[in-house]
């Protein structure tokens, strides 16, 4: 996203009247031409997001490097905030967690996307638009209520137990989110039902502006299904696929609201993201510099795959 | 007829898959339609459409308190960011001046920086303030974080509009703001109309931010009642479940009515992703 | 209406510069063709003119006045763009008004003008539609009408035909001389299609990478190009030039390439050993003894292009050389067949073999 976004592509310089060319410094401004008026128009807008999002993240950062308990003065602490993150078993074993849950949040929604995404390749489908509507459903609500809802039917009387006693599996039936092992895929799973409508929609959409005649000639080669969608939809949808991952992956990385309706982190740590275990930090055990650190590199680690997963999706273009 | 198989089968998996994410959702309003006494084990069907749990979750979830402050919080979040993120996004489209680029990525790096990486020094910054609990304390850093993606999403809008427009307004001696008014943005309701959604919903269905700044004394949001009523109520599963239904009922109409319009969005968006 | 002055205009993009020390005089009242290839500069300057772009350098007059520094709404100009510009949310009358509107013009000399500007060019049941409800045609004129209601000193077009299809293009030029015809505003129009140059323009200013190659009038644009870049560029099929020795003798000048050798007589110039000869199309015909002809030159048909009122011929003569003749409508001949063929005198033209320039015509 950072390449094709960073073309911030300013007015026409030359020649045909709708292109938009990137600024040469050395290009004056045609007389009347806004120019340092823009500056009046972005003011108020820099101000808040600046006073708001970027002051308290340099102060987040300042912070990573203090031991403060939110009630004395801060201590210097150099880089120990980091060495704890990196180090203590606790602390990596949240970041650890959030790697499962980019698996469920991320990796099945775009394989199921894909999938859907393959079949409908070639067809109009009746009723799109009522799918698309009803797919793109749990993405609306909010998740404090989505974690309430599978809560219930997580639950040792609820209706996925239910459903596997009906089924003459009782042995398979358990406390889902009280279960040690099963807990974060368990939450990993809610994460998927959250996201597979939005990897859908986007990835359908993306696979309907493929032009068939691309489909024509590859059957016409001779191809069949598989080499089909290797050879044309896959690199068709190529930009979405890159969209999905970034928007599914940042997701899993946070995950604050369902943690904390539906397990506290628990049972013991298991399901204690980063964002959860940056909140106890900072505001309940009075280690805000370690929730510092650890909001500082969850933000490093999201810079770093989105930058990652659009690299690799434009060098797949070549 | 492979054509007609393949049909059968695509509608039978895009049912399939809708059908999973309906299913819960369903689920759940099933289960707030049962009166508050009545015992619930997982997929009963209630007896009849009762309502009664309905009115006790209302009365004792406060939510009509929280909805209403949701309301304020989230109208002016989407209120003066809409306002400032069209100014913003119009410059950068359409104005050259120096450092526009740099700007411009400062911007953009609000879009993927995670809110958790704010919230510590907004908090006890606030506090000293005595800002917490209030209003203020939500919608401020709502609206900083609304503005990087408004900011973003209005620019793509205007470069698409075409050059030669703003030039021969210019040539009819239009000032930027007039040409803003009266020519680009009349032409861009259906840009700004996705943004105010967008925002709206991720404002209304926040939860960090406010259960951060919010201790409940004062003001709640519709979210932080709910996690607050669901952890007093645990057994009554359908009093949770109808606090659930009313607290994710307003976006769900507001997305039910416009959903074409919302989903176009997102897909149109993301393209210029 | 005002004269438009060019006075050592420069334009530089960055690196690039797209236009040279450009010095052109359009007199009050006059429809000035820029014609060229693309990238040649033509639209820049029409844009210079506008004030859409700035001046690296020289100056430009309107009227009496130097706009260097104006902004585009303070220079009275008004411009039809390629993709006529409409405000798509407006009706057609508000398009029409908006200028005036902007500029406090009271409301019933608004409607007077706008009207009087509908009637010029058939916008009367229009102007209740919006600009996607109408046709490229009708979109074109409400352009034209945008620009006609604010009464300028000057038109600005850029291109304004290339986005219709060939019939509306041929009908609406004639509307837009018309109309010139008529108001007599001062206008720079803008076009890469030589035909279109040729057809509406006074004079027409050919221009080639940022230079200007030539500007006269049409006839002397065609029949003495000033150079082999607007010999090349003015009349279709285009004008075949090829490289050829001079031999001077007593009283007669030869032109020889290979076994190739043309027979005319001398010159009023001085002719160097080599040049480069241009010859049109209309002036190279079948071999006749008797028509007086220079020549013959015998060459071999490369192709035939039959028009229906005259039949073009593409021959490959010695040495290399091509030409294209013109003959009758009904004359057929076959590729690969020997064609004898010759050259109205006075018609060949030769132009200095490096510099391209035009030295006269033998």
């Amino acid at each position: 996203m950072t390449q094709a976004t960073a073309s911030a592509d300013a007015p026409l310089a030359s020649g045909r009247s709708s292109t938009w060319v990137r600024l040469s410094r050395r290009t004056e401004a045609p007389p009347g031409e806004p120019r340092r008026i823009g500056y009046v128009y972005i003011l108020p807008a820099l101000l808040v997001y600046g006073a708001f999002v970027l002051v308290p993240f340099a102060h987040t950062a300042w912070l990573s490097l203090h031991e403060w308990d939110g009630v004395t003065s801060p201590t210097w602490a150099g880089l120990e905030n980091y060495r704890s993150v990196l180090t203590d078993p606790h602390v990596r074993a949240t970041f650890g967690h959030a790697l499962v849950l980019i698996v469920f949040y991320s990796l099945l929604p775009l394989v199921l996307g894909l999938v859907l995404a393959a079949s409908l390749s070639r067809m109009r489908v009746r009723g799109l638009t009522f799918f698309r509507a009803v797919l793109f459903l749990p993405q609306v609500v909010s998740l404090v209520a989505v974690g309430i809802v599978w809560k219930w039917i997580l639950g040792p009387e609820g209706s996925l137990n239910q459903a596997l006693r009906g089924l003459g599996l009782e042995s398979a039936a358990r406390p889902w989110l009280g279960d040690f092992g099963w807990a974060l895929p368990s939450i990993g799973l809610v994460g998927t039902w959250v996201m597979y409508g939005l990897a859908m929609v986007l990835l359908v959409a993306g696979v309907q502006k493929i032009p068939s005649s691309l489909y024509d000639a590859a059957r016409v080669d001779g191809a069949g299904p598989v080499r089909e969608f290797f050879a044309v939809t896959l690199p068709g949808v190529r930009n979405e696929v890159v969209v999905v991952l970034v928007l599914t992956t940042t997701t899993a990385l946070r995950s604050f609201d369902l943690v904390y309706v539906m397990t506290q982190g628990g049972p013991g740590t298991t399901t204690e993201v980063p964002s959860y275990r940056l909140y106890t930090a900072a505001f309940q055990t009075g280690q805000a510099g370690l929730g510092a650190a650890i909001g500082i590199t969850l933000a490093i680690v999201i810079f770093a795959l989105a930058f990652a997963i659009t690299r690799i999706g434009e060098r797949r273009a070549a | 007829m492979t054509g007609a198989i393949d049909r059968v089968l695509n509608h039978a998996l895009l049912a399939f898959f809708a059908l999973m994410a309906l299913g819960p959702i369903a689920g759940v309003v099933l289960v707030a339609l049962h009166p508050p006494d009545a015992p619930i084990s997982g997929l009963a069907l209630p007896d009849g459409l009762d309502l009664s749990s309905f009115r006790l979750a209302w009365r004792e979830g406060g939510f009509g308190h929280s909805l209403r402050s949701s309301a304020i919080i989230a109208g002016t979040t989407v209120l003066a960011s809409s306002v400032l993120a069209i100014l913003a996004g119009y410059a950068f489209a359409t104005m050259r001046f120096r450092g526009a680029t740099a700007l411009f990525y400062v911007f953009l790096f609000g879009l993927l920086m995670p809110f958790e990486a704010t919230i510590i020094p907004l908090y006890y910054d606030f506090r000293g303030l005595g800002l917490t609990d209030t209003y203020w304390a939500v919608i401020l850093p709502s609206t900083g974080l609304s503005i990087a993606f408004g900011t973003f999403w209005m620019r793509a809008f205007f470069l698409s509009a075409p050059r030669s427009l703003v030039e021969a307004a210019r040539i009819d001696g239009a000032s930027s703001l007039t040409v803003l008014l009266r020519i680009l943005l009349p032409f861009g309701r259906p840009a700004v109309l996705t943004m105010v959604l967008l925002v709206f919903m991720w404002t209304w269905n926040d939860f960090l931010l406010s259960l951060v700044m919010l201790s409940g004394q004062n003001i709640l949001t519709a979210p932080l009642s709910l996690a607050f009523f669901q952890a007093s109520r645990e057994t009554h599963i359908q009093l949770v479940a109808a606090g659930a239904i009313i607290v994710a009922a307003p976006v769900l109409a507001v997305y039910l009515v416009l959903q074409r319009q919302f989903i176009r969005g997102v897909v149109s968006g993301s393209v210029k992703l | 209406m005002a004269p438009v002055r060019f006075e050592r205009v420069h334009k530089r993009f960055g690196d690039v510069v797209a236009i040279h020390e450009l010095t052109l005089d359009i007199a009050d009242g006059e429809f000035m063709v820029l014609v060229g290839p693309s990238g040649s500069g033509k639209t820049t300057a029409l844009r210079l003119v506008a004030g859409l772009e700035a001046l690296s350098g020289g100056h430009i007059h309107i009227g009496a006045r130097c706009v260097d520094r104006l902004p585009p709404k303070r220079r009275d100009i008004a411009m039809v763009f390629q993709d006529y510009a409409l405000y798509p949310q407006m009706t057609v009358y508000d398009n029409l008004a908006f200028g005036l509107r902007v500029a406090k013009v009271p409301r019933d000399e608004i409607r007077r003008r706008v009207d009087a500007a509908a009637e010029v060019l058939g916008l009367g049941d229009l102007l209740r539609r919006k600009p996607r409800q109408l046709s490229g045609g009708q979109r074109q004129r409400v352009a034209l009408g945008r620009a006609l209601v604010r009464q300028p000193q000057a038109f600005l077009m850029d291109e304004p035909l290339s986005n219709l299809d060939a019939k509306l293009r041929v009908q609406t030029r004639g509307e837009i001389k018309r109309l010139h015809a008529e108001i007599g505003t001062t206008t720079v129009y803008v076009t890469h299609d030589q035909v279109e140059a040729m057809t509406m323009g006074d004079r027409i200013a050919v221009m080639n990478e940022g230079r200007l190659e030539q500007v006269g009038d049409p006839d002397t644009v065609y029949h003495q190009p000033a150079n082999t870049f607007v010999a090349a560029f003015v009349g279709s099929p285009a004008m075949a030039l090829n490289a050829v020795d001079v031999v001077t003798g007593d009283g007669q000048v030869t032109l020889v390439r290979d076994r190739l050798r043309l027979v005319v007589a001398r010159a009023a110039c001085d002719l160097p050993a080599r040049a480069m000869l241009g010859v049109r199309p209309e002036h190279a015909r079948l071999w006749s003894d008797d028509a007086g002809l220079v020549g013959p030159v015998d060459g071999q048909v490369e192709y035939v292009e039959a028009l229906g009122r005259e039949t073009f011929i593409g021959v490959a003569a010695p040495g290399g050389a091509r030409f294209v003749l013109e003959a009758d409508g009904a004359y057929r001949i076959r590729i690969g067949e020997h064609v004898r063929f010759g050259f109205i005198p006075g018609r060949l033209h030769v132009f200095h073999p490096d510099t391209g320039a035009a030295l006269g015509r033998l």
